[in-house]
């Protein structure tokens, strides 16, 4: 097994958010290697739902958010003046944590996004619509039913054809907010082998309360922990995912992933 | 465990139960009494098709139901656009404070004034300020300004009732905010709206305190622009009543209300139905090859 | 429908570096073997020198079984599978060490020349050994319980030959000492390796019935 030397697609440097006057996150600093799957894990409240939607500005909708320091995407500051944010959302997607279909068509679904760009022809269309569908591991399932509402399909198969429509906007990277929460544990193994396999073409961040599947799918783990209520959300360790799980530096991870807190 | 804990909630329930029942009921007996009275004679075709006479029996309807239609279109043609879009505008764009909080207390304050205020304020600006005369659409856009707040407020509900992930789906896949409303927010809240509409509907083919003074009361011939006078059902039936010029009035009078139900009955169902078929059809997009 | 992918995928890599040191282990019985027929000090040199890569096997299955045990959370089966090859890890590797103790031996055995007694029941006894840990190893592949149970049996065999060593000390009397304690240790090895095999089987019961073996 080679090694080959990891780049980084995004790095965030020493960045805070506050919603109006309460500090939600402090000061991370993470780097996100391309092509790799980078978890963040942490009782609930540390910020890490909230870090995750920096990473494509996604808090920008909420009133009274400010952020201070940097995310970078290729190098390039995200948060500076006059960035692009709906560009920045095409090339960093997002899944949430309750399968969202538009209750539009399986279809009109996945075509969505390539609509927006202004992909009308009906041809190009049907292929980006299959190929996103077999990509997500969706296709054999829904091809004779594409006309169908997405919202018919199980509560699997709907965060599947979420994460096709993803897809369907070629992102380089894609954000996934507690993806399994919301489904069965046939279908969340489901969804842990398919980022295993997007993971060669796809950089991913996945904000999850359940550490074994950080465990299971990621090759880095963030901890993140609020210490004192109030406080804002920190970063506490940092580390390939197999150290993080078998030897942690700081005894909080420790005694988060062994269950002793949180 | 079977107590005083039970007995009272048997006790509860059947009170509940029986104060369902009173609406029914009452809503029955409204029905069943208007239609008793007044069927035979709507479904005639002679009444139902007939023009109206001025002195004399044996009048017809015709133009007023072609009134009544037609002030409703109207109305939801002039009013419906400034609802969604004041809707859109306080659900998606307003910033909660001072300024959307005074919106909602002028809209209410609107909502709560008497129709008949309406009319003379029609009567005033439309008909003699305007100089339109008593036609159709001055009564539509006094109609209008009358339903904009109750239409406003539950378009706004539709609008509201779309799932905030819809909107942060679109905008994660690159959408503007303008495109997000325009190919989910108001496709999605479309049903919603559409049956929204219903109760305005119902509001604007039974009012006649706004009209009496806007529309016109009594016509013999179908009206056809918006300039033409005109005699929606309502006010007609309220005419025909107090007037007494015919004969037959009571025969007017009674066919009259129960055709105003059956009309107002037959939209709200036509209006449910064509919002399902649009969730259906619409919204599922073209055929794959 | 399989679902887990990358956790049975990497079972299976697992595995698979499990049959490859077993391979490798079975070799390094054999070449001893061969080195002691012949007292050929550079093969058992080779043997000595080649340890290292049993150790890399050892050390490389620990670490990837340990993080699947903390990563992956396996149960029933494959929670047995990953724990027996583990311990399957640790026998091959005391068995390759014995082998490295066998070349000493064998080192320092030099000119001396070995009765055909000797040379016989040694060969006999390496023979045994190799197909005991063969069959050990064939009894994990296949999961077959019958054949993890019969090294027992194959074992009282080796157990036998090694005590007539013990007892050759009178017979042989005219060879040196040392020559005879060197073949006595040469043997105890063998049959210690012998021994690995018999635990081997155990575990590998243990893997399909979930049952301890005692």
């Amino acid at each position: 097994m080679t090694e080959e030397a990891l780049e980084n697609k995004m790095q965030i440097k020493n960045l805070s958010m506050y919603y109006t006057d309460f500090k939600a996150i402090e000061d991370v600093t993470l780097d996100v290697p391309a092509r790799r799957i980078t978890a963040l894990i942490g009782p609930s409240g540390c910020g890490k739902s909230t870090l995750v939607r920096c990473l494509n500005r996604m808090n920008d909708l909420i009133e009274g958010v400010r952020t201070e320091g940097q995310v970078e995407l290729d190098g390039e500051n995200i948060y500076q003046p006059g960035f692009d944010t709906i560009g920045l959302r095409r090339r960093v997607g997002m899944v949430f944590q309750r399968p969202n279909p538009f209750p539009k068509s399986i279809y009109e679904n996945v075509a969505y996004g390539p609509k927006l760009v202004g992909i009308k022809d009906k041809e190009k269309l049907d292929f980006i619509v299959e190929d996103s569908l077999k990509k997500a591991a969706l296709w054999h399932e829904v091809k004779t039913i594409l006309r169908e509402s997405g919202q018919n399909l199980s509560g699997g198969q709907q965060q599947r054809l979420c994460i096709a429509r993803v897809i369907a906007v070629q992102p380089e990277v894609i954000l996934f907010d507690e993806p399994c929460s919301a489904i069965d544990p046939v279908a969340t193994q489901l969804i842990e082998d398919l980022m295993a396999e997007l993971k060669e073409n796809f950089t991913m961040v996945i904000v999850t309360h359940n550490m074994q599947q950080a465990a299971r799918v990621s090759d880095f783990t963030a901890f993140m922990l609020v210490q004192e209520q109030g406080e804002p959300g920190r970063l506490i360790e940092y580390g390939d995912t197999n150290t993080m799980f078998t030897n942690p530096t700081d005894e909080r991870t420790e005694r988060y992933i062994t269950g002793r807190f949180g | 465990m079977k107590g005083k804990g039970a007995r009272a909630d048997k006790a509860a329930t059947a009170v509940f139960w029986a104060l369902g029942l009173i609406t029914i009921v009452i809503l029955a007996f409204i029905i069943i009494e208007i239609l008793a009275r007044g069927l035979l004679t709507a479904i005639n075709p002679k009444f139902l098709f007939g023009k109206p006479e001025a002195m004399k029996a044996g009048g017809g309807i015709f133009p007023m139901v072609v009134s009544s239609l037609y002030l409703a279109a109207l109305t939801i043609l002039i009013s419906l656009p400034i609802a969604i879009g004041a809707a859109i505008y306080m659900s998606e764009y307003a910033k909660k404070g001072r300024l959307s909080n005074f919106i909602r207390f002028c809209l209410d304050s609107l909502a709560t004034l008497p129709s008949i205020v309406f009319g003379l304020f029609g009567l005033a600006l439309f008909v003699v300020y305007f100089r339109w005369s008593y036609c159709l659409l001055a009564g539509a856009f006094t109609l209008a300004i009358l339903n904009l707040p109750i239409l406003l407020r539950s378009t706004e509900e539709a609008i509201k009732l779309v799932p905030n992930t819809y909107r942060e789906a679109s905008m994660c896949l690159g959408a503007s905010k303008w495109t997000t409303i325009r190919q989910v927010v108001i496709p999605t809240a479309l049903p919603g709206i559409m049956t929204s509409t219903i109760l305005p509907i119902g509001r604007i083919m039974g009012e006649s305190a706004a009209i009496v003074y806007t529309t016109g009361l009594f016509i013999r011939n179908i009206p056809v622009s918006p300039f033409d006078t005109a005699a929606p059902l309502a006010g007609y039936i309220w005419y025909a009543q107090s007037e007494a010029l015919v004969p037959d009035y009571r025969q007017i009078v009674n066919g009259g209300a129960a055709l105003l139900l059956i009309i107002v009955f037959a939209i709200y169902f036509l209006a449910r139905w064509a919002g399902n078929r649009y969730q259906q059809t619409k919204l599922l997009g073209p055929k794959m090859k | 429908m399989e679902v887990r992918k990358t956790f049975h995928q990497q079972l299976e890599d697992l595995y698979l570096d499990l049959l490859k040191m077993a391979n490798i282990t079975v070799d390094i019985i054999e070449k001893a073997r061969r080195a002691f027929a012949g007292l050929d000090a550079a093969l058992a040199q080779e043997i000595i020198d080649g340890d290292d890569v049993v150790d890399d096997y050892v050390k490389l299955i620990e670490e990837n079984g340990i993080e699947l045990l903390a990563r992956q959370a396996p149960v029933a089966i494959d929670l047995r599978t990953i724990i027996v090859i583990m311990r399957l890890a640790t026998h091959l590797e005391r068995v390759a060490d014995l082998c490295v103790n066998i070349s000493k031996a064998i080192k320092n055995l030099g000119d001396y020349k070995l009765s055909p007694w000797i040379s016989e029941n040694i060969d006999e006894m390496f023979k045994r050994a190799v197909r005991m840990l063969v069959t050990a190893v064939d009894s994990f592949k296949e999961r077959d319980e019958a054949k993890a149970e019969s090294l027992v049996e194959m074992d009282d065999t080796v157990d036998r030959i090694n005590r007539s060593f013990l007892k050759s000390t009178d017979r042989e009397s005219e060879e040196e000492v040392d020559l005879v304690i060197r073949v006595v240790m040469v043997a105890r090895f063998i049959e210690r390796i012998a021994d690995h095999a018999v635990d081997i089987g155990e575990d590998v019961r243990y893997m399909i019935t979930g049952q301890f073996v005692t």
